[in-house]
């Protein structure tokens, strides 16, 4: 029987409360069979029909007797005996008079059939369970069985805790439960037995929406509420596609260049190209003072022809020898990773008599006085105490190299450790000094951050209910209870989060402002911006994800909206897993619902919907995210979601024709007299207006 | 007292009543178990000596180094402990967020390793987070190391459970108190003192205190960080209530200025989070005192360490508290016409000035940077010092000219301005500073 013993709602135990689906959700259409994989195929309805033989031999008496018991004698006495227990637990709790039978009956079904009943309700598959093995589970309801006693024996009020399965107590601060079974714990009116044993049903049947609703800036909220702008675009280009927004990227600009004014710094910003490969937002930055660097011949080429001139490139990352001549040959500056990469850029210079070339190196593994910090080891980079050997060879190439400054990038989101490095770097360039080198620059790289998310609370509350789920305090949360890197060890939290920090409140400029403005630790305390500024050295940056932030968005259109064979809601959707790259990156964010016309849903327009999201691969693995998201309603297919603040890295950068699927078309969209316009990305130039006219 | 050695002085700490006019509790005695006069300083003193204690021995004889996950008492108690032994010591942490604790640690001879921050772009196939990198380290062949474990380690609830429970119980005349209230780090000290308290008397009520999530309080776990840890079980504690540092720091006040008791935060946190729990409580009480009014209730609370510790902590959440005296000849008081009024000189003009007056040149950047590149025959005087010498009074002849030198040329003119106000008649500020200076090509020397 599929009908679980907690009675209503018991059954599609994630899905939205209160049948968002309307009513028991549609079945699902029959989808093509090319696109749909075989999955767990429709369970066979009854046995394999019986051969003519036996059938035969069964008397029409006897298949009426049968038919009456099975489906009518015993159920009925079934659904009795389960309303009286109901009634009887119902009344004991809701009179708190002693009507009920003695407390030890409910002891008993505790510890009989509770945890059984868990499992049938929790509804996890085998594997889920598999850590709780039945003896640990026995043993486990055992010991609570033995506490509550303990509780019930002091007259000192009920104990505001219940057991969960796997033992866990759960405390009475966190509201992780349904509010009621809360409150009715906090005024102590529930007798301790009761909670025990009714937990199960207590345990809310769906998840409150935990939403995570994304940050829009006032331009991408402005395009998400342009009407059928966007419908119109995805009718007319299909789904995915990709909207880029390339004023915003002039305007993310600006701000890196109010945190260089703040500090009185010099220098350049350089675009990390590689976090997205639109036209239209290099375009857009080459009518800026903003720089570029580009991490591979494909790139240079792009920014040579998007305007940038030679001054304003900076060649970054591993390198071919093709995409070292062009640079060599255009007289843009080459970030150099080791001293073998300058031997081999000084010979292209040499052999094809090019002009001396500016040369950055790039540093990696630094250290300083005080306390030692660790930093992931980098494949990229030479280690600041091989600098001498280095300097050695910038030497030797004198005639052909020009050094004009050292750096280093760091894949970490802790300014201590960026700052252990700048501090690295400046001793770096002191040692250049001494040799009679004039350095006058250090490149700090990238890395600062994007705040994905509206609210801090949402995150908070979010990671917290992970953490719970991954324990198993709480239905999962995610696909197949998937742990984003935590696990659970006998009770104990391992591993670690795997996910992008979604909500950072020091994100992009700021992050730059803030890290400036920290003390340099091993040169007296004063502020970093102070020791480069003294020093007379102008700042690089290399900011890829935090200059494209708000610059973008992915479209989908959705196809199907269903429910899984074990009950949850899967809306697939017009695309594949890596058009999109947020759970690639680890940067959890709900997407934007957009009905037919444009009309963007907001809460309260339905039931609040929790769905996972799937793309049109064959493939068990292409899910869009294995969060599940939440939508202010179930969405229809026709729909579209909006994958917002994708531009950086989450876009193009894995995307892939598998299966003769389309790659994303890309538009860049602007504003102008107040109404929204488009082109395709590559027909975009910061003088474009529509019709041609100046 | 006598005693042999220093570690024999760590445990058999005072339980001292907190005056009921400071509490306001009516029906119910609160005492402070003053883990904070540990001869090491903390509650962690007993943990650390008695987890280290069984393998000193043998890591004397391999040479061993003693480590450990902590960013604070722990590592404090186990430098020592390690150092008395002739072994050293490496603290491992996420992020020493207490210089006083992190310089005390160099101090005591602790090597310190800090672990990166997390990944700006991630790479999902990275399954090595630090602290696995940290454990497989530890037990890499060949490798020697005396890991204390202190999150996992049951000799750390063993301490309490032997040391710190059996003394409340005794000092309270063999009675358990109706409540027990701590702060859970590794929850050793709370998880150790509950057994001993139940086993004596089963209605005793243990609440946990944690730090609200995203809130710092040293020494203890958030609601979300408490699961990461081994020794934690919920079935520990009646409740776990959070308490946020403000919080924390309110209650550490009133244990320092009104009982005398200078706590540190984690302290503060236990009172402030007893007294909130049991407020209520304390008013239900009155019905029933009024039929037995003998019966009076008790509760104890851990004070973890010391106040000494977390100045610049409550510098950063409470500047109110640290008021200093308004200050002489601070440039901070010019106003934006008396800057701007200042006497300045560009580039060529001051290296004329300087060839036929020869002006001081007092270079206000740090000497590191002065060392690196400066005007020729500039005196170097770091702002940060010279802000001091003007305190004092001009600290140059009023007939020798200055030009003061900084690196935009901002700085240069407030003290310009300054020097102005204070009655010099010929100090000039460079325009521009000594990054205008190089721009113009005019010469930098390096000695
Ligand atoms: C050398 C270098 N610079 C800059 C960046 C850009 O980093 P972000 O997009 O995080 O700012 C990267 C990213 O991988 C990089 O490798
Ligand atoms: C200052 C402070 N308070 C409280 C605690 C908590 O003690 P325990 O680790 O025994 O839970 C610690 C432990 O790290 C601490 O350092």
């Amino acid at each position: 029987m599929s009908t679980p013993l907690g009675g209503p709602g018991g059954h599609g135990a994630y899905g939205p409360p209160g049948g968002a689906h309307g009513n028991p959700a549609p079945p699902a259409p029959p989808a093509p069979p090319s696109l749909q994989k075989p999955g767990p195929a429709p369970k066979p309805t009854a046995k394999p029909r019986p051969d003519p033989g036996p059938a035969l031999r069964r008397s029409r008496t006897g298949l009426v007797a049968q038919f009456v018991l099975q489906c009518v004698y015993i159920p009925v006495w079934a659904l009795i005996a389960i309303s009286l227990t109901v009634l009887a637990i119902w009344l004991d709790v809701n009179s708190g008079a002693d009507v009920g039978p003695p407390e030890i009956a409910f002891g008993f079904v505790r510890t009989g059939i509770s945890w059984r009943r868990l499992r049938a309700e929790w509804g996890g598959r085998a594997e889920d369970w598999a850590p709780f093995t039945e003896p640990l589970l026995v043993e486990r309801f055992a010991k609570a069985e033995k506490d509550t006693c303990g509780a019930r024996r002091s007259r000192s009020g009920p104990r505001a805790s219940g057991q969960l399965p796997g033992g866990r107590r759960r405390v009475g601060v966190k509201a992780v439960g349904s509010g009621k079974w809360l409150t009715a714990n906090r005024a102590g009116r529930v007798r301790t037995h009761v909670e025990g044993g009714l937990l199960a049903a207590a345990v809310p049947s769906s998840p409150e929406p935990l939403s995570l609703e994304p940050r829009l800036d006032v331009r991408l909220a402005s395009l998400l509420g342009a009407g059928d702008f966007l419908p119109s675009l995805v009718d007319a280009l299909g789904s995915p596609l990709n909207v880029l927004l390339p004023d915003q990227i002039a305007e993310n600009a600006a701000r890196f260049r109010t945190a260089y004014g703040t500090h009185r710094l010099g220098g350049q910003v350089y675009f990390a190209h590689k976090a997205n490969r639109s036209s239209a937002l290099l375009r857009r930055l080459a009518a800026t003072d903003t720089a570029v660097d580009v991490a591979s011949l494909g790139e240079l080429q792009h920014a040579l022809g998007a305007g940038f001139a030679p001054d304003r490139i900076m060649a970054t990352g591993p390198k071919n020898r093709e995409f070292l001549w062009l640079a060599a040959r255009t007289g843009v500056t080459v970030h150099a990773d080791s001293a073998g990469e300058l031997d081999e850029l000084a010979a292209l210079v040499r052999a094809h008599q090019l002009a001396r070339i500016r040369v950055l190196v790039r540093l990696s593994a630094f250290d300083g006085p005080g306390v030692k910090v660790l930093t992931r080891p980098s494949r990229f980079g030479t280690p600041a105490g091989e600098l001498e050997p280095l300097l050695k060879t910038v030497e030797r190439h004198a005639d052909v190299l020009e050094l004009t400054g050292v750096g280093y990038h760091l894949d970490t989101t802790s300014p201590e450790e960026k700052a252990r490095a700048l501090e690295g770097c400046v001793r770096a360039l002191d040692v250049c000094r001494s040799r009679g080198l004039r350095p006058r620059a250090v490149d700090i790289g990238g890395g600062f951050g994007v705040n994905y998310l509206a609210h801090a609370a949402q995150w908070e509350r979010y990671t917290s209910e992970l953490t719970a789920a991954v324990l198993g305090h709480r239905p999962p949360l995610t696909w197949r209870g998937h742990g984003y890197g935590l696990r659970n060890d006998a009770g104990t939290l391992r591993g670690a989060l795997g996910l992008y920090p979604a909500h950072r409140p020091v994100a992009g400029a700021r992050y730059l402002d803030e890290l400036l403005a920290l003390p340099a630790a091993s040169f007296g305390g004063r502020s970093l911006a102070t020791l480069l500024l003294e020093n007379l050295y102008d700042l690089y940056t290399e900011p890829g994800r935090a200059l494209v932030d708000q610059c973008g968005l992915v479209l989908a259109r959705v196809l199907e909206v269903r429910r899984t064979d074990s009950g949850e809601p899967l809306v697939r959707l017009a695309m594949k897993a890596d058009d999109a790259g947020l759970e690639e990156h680890g940067v959890l964010m709900d997407p934007v619902l957009l009905g037919r016309d444009g009309t963007r849903a907001v809460a309260g327009d339905g039931p609040a919907a929790g769905v996972y999201l799937a793309g049109s691969l064959c493939l068990e693995a292409d899910l869009i995210t294995r969060r599940m998201v939440f939508l202010p309603r179930l969405p229809r297919p026709g729909e579209l979601l909006a994958f917002v603040n994708t531009a950086g890295y989450c876009m193009d950068f894995q995307t892939s024709r598998a299966q003769h699927q389309p790659v994303a078309r890309k538009v860049a969209a602007w504003q102008e007299d107040g109404s929204w316009r488009w082109c395709l990305d590559e027909q975009y130039w910061p003088i474009t207006r529509p019709g041609g006219e100046p | 007292m006598r005693y042999e050695s220093i570690t024999e002085a760590i445990g058999n700490t005072p339980l001292v009543r907190i005056d009921p006019a400071v509490h306001g509790l009516r029906h119910i005695d609160l005492y402070a178990k003053l883990e904070l006069l540990n001869p090491f300083g903390s509650v962690k003193d007993r943990a650390a000596w008695n987890m280290a204690r069984p393998g000193l021995a043998a890591a004397a004889e391999h040479g061993s180094q003693v480590v450990e996950l902590s960013s604070g008492n722990t590592a404090k108690a186990l430098a020592v402990i390690a150092g008395m032994h002739g072994l050293p010591f490496k603290s491992v942490t996420n992020r020493m967020r207490i210089p006083e604790i992190k310089d005390l640690l160099l101090l005591l001879g602790a090597d310190i390793e800090e672990l990166p921050g997390q990944s700006e772009c991630l790479d999902p196939t990275n399954t090595e987070d630090p602290l696995t990198l940290f454990h497989r380290e530890l037990s890499e062949p060949g490798s020697s190391y005396l890991h204390t474990d202190q999150y996992f380690n049951p000799r750390n609830t063993e301490a309490h459970a032997t040391g710190t429970g059996p003394e409340i119980v005794k000092d309270l005349d063999g009675r358990a108190p109706d409540w027990f209230v701590a702060c859970v780090g590794t929850a050793g000290s709370s998880t150790g003192v509950a057994r001993v308290l139940r086993e004596h008397d089963p209605r005793v009520q243990v609440v946990g205190l944690v730090a609200a999530k995203s809130d710092f309080i040293p020494g203890i776990r958030t609601l979300d960080e408490v699961h990461e840890v081994g020794l934690f079980d919920p079935a520990t504690y009646d409740t776990v209530e959070s308490v946020t540092s403000d919080e924390a720091i309110e209650g550490m006040l009133t244990l320092a200025r009104r009982c005398g008791i200078l706590a540190g935060p984690t302290g503060g946190a236990a009172y402030f989070g007893t007294v909130r729990h049991l407020g209520s409580l304390d008013a239900q009480l009155t019905e029933s005192q009024q039929s037995d009014p003998g019966a009076r209730r008790s509760a104890v609370f851990i004070v973890c360490d010391r106040i000494e510790s977390y100045l610049s902590y409550t510098r950063r959440r409470r500047p109110d508290l640290f008021r200093q005296p308004p200050r002489r000849n601070d440039p901070a008081d010019l106003t934006d016409a008396e800057v701007a009024a200042a006497p300045a000189v560009d580039t060529p003009d001051a290296q004329k000035w300087i060839e036929r007056d020869r002006p001081l040149v007092v270079d206000l950047r740090s000497p590191f940077a002065y060392a690196a590149l400066h005007i020729e025959g500039a005196i170097n005087i770091v702002d940060e010092l010279f802000d001091e010498l003007v305190r004092g009074g001009l600290p140059f002849s009023t007939r020798q000219p200055v030009l003061l030198v900084c690196p935009v040329g901002e700085q240069s003119a407030r003290y310009a301005a300054l020097l102005t106000r204070m009655g010099h008649p010929d100090v000039r500020s460079l325009t521009g500073g000594v990054i205008a200076w190089r721009d113009a090509g005019a010469p930098l020397v390096r000695d």
